[in-house]
């Protein structure tokens, strides 16, 4: 483990900002999402990209409340949802315009665990796609269907894609 | 003997084939593990992260 209280996200503190707190009444609009990264603080080329991104990620939430777990409290997560371990840094997105269980529904959005990625290139590109697949689906009716789709892509179409991946994996890509 | 390299042939083809759709169908595994909607395992995280928002335990970055 690596005391990452030095990085530049972990610097500044993750203090209370009634400005953005306020965010959905102040635009007239309730957040879409909630955004939430837990790294417990592994020395990892993934947990890196992330610490030194922090501010690229800022920049593309488009006013959704983004909340940094500190490394004490994301091991305090994991450490009851241990299949979680190795995983993160975790990115997780939460839909907030869909029902949650207080309605008698339950929580939509998606994750990224960025921490399965070892190399650092890769884990970049992973985490520029996630915030594009963000930006571009936010206005989406149902953004899991999105992801479903993208994910679930078979036949010809997937097949090229995955030799594609194949390809720059073994160019070091 | 062109039977047999028509046989030998088709095997290799079919081998090949089987190959190329386990390793398509274990990279997507792979992606889903990386990236994909909420389950529940997730869900049981989330649930706790509404909790600790809801109690101010943790508040958004600031801006």
């Amino acid at each position: 483990m690596s005391d990452t209280s030095a990085t530049p996200a972990r610097a500044r503190k993750s203090r209370p900002s009634p400005a953005t707190s306020a965010q959905g009444a102040e635009t007239g609009r309730h957040p879409r999402f909630r955004l939430f990264i837990l790294d417990t603080g592994w020395t990892s080329p993934a947990a890196q990209v992330i610490r030194d991104n922090f501010e690229m990620i800022r920049s593309f939430k488009n006013g959704d409340p983004l909340y940094v777990l500190s490394p004490e409290q994301s091991r305090e997560i994991i450490r009851k949802h241990p299949h979680f371990i190795g995983k993160d840094p975790i990115l997780i997105v939460r839909d907030m315009h869909r029902s949650g269980p207080r309605d008698g529904g339950e929580y939509h959005g998606f994750h990224l665990n960025l921490g399965l990625i070892q190399k650092p290139v890769r884990a970049l590109a992973a985490l520029q796609e996630f915030l594009r697949f963000l930006s571009v689906h936010r206005q989406s009716a149902n953004i899991e269907k999105d992801i479903r789709d993208r994910l679930h892509k078979d036949g010809f179409i997937g097949t090229i894609e995955v030799i594609r991946e194949g390809a720059k994996d073994a160019m070091g890509a | 003997m062109e039977q047999v390299t028509n046989a030998l042939t088709t095997a290799l083809a079919a081998v090949f084939l089987s190959a190329m759709v386990i390793e398509v169908r274990r990279r997507q595994k792979q992606l889903q593990e990386l990236y994909n909607v909420l389950d529940e395992q997730d869900k049981q995280i989330v649930t706790e992260l509404d909790r600790m928002v809801e109690t101010g335990e943790i508040e958004p970055y600031a801006e």
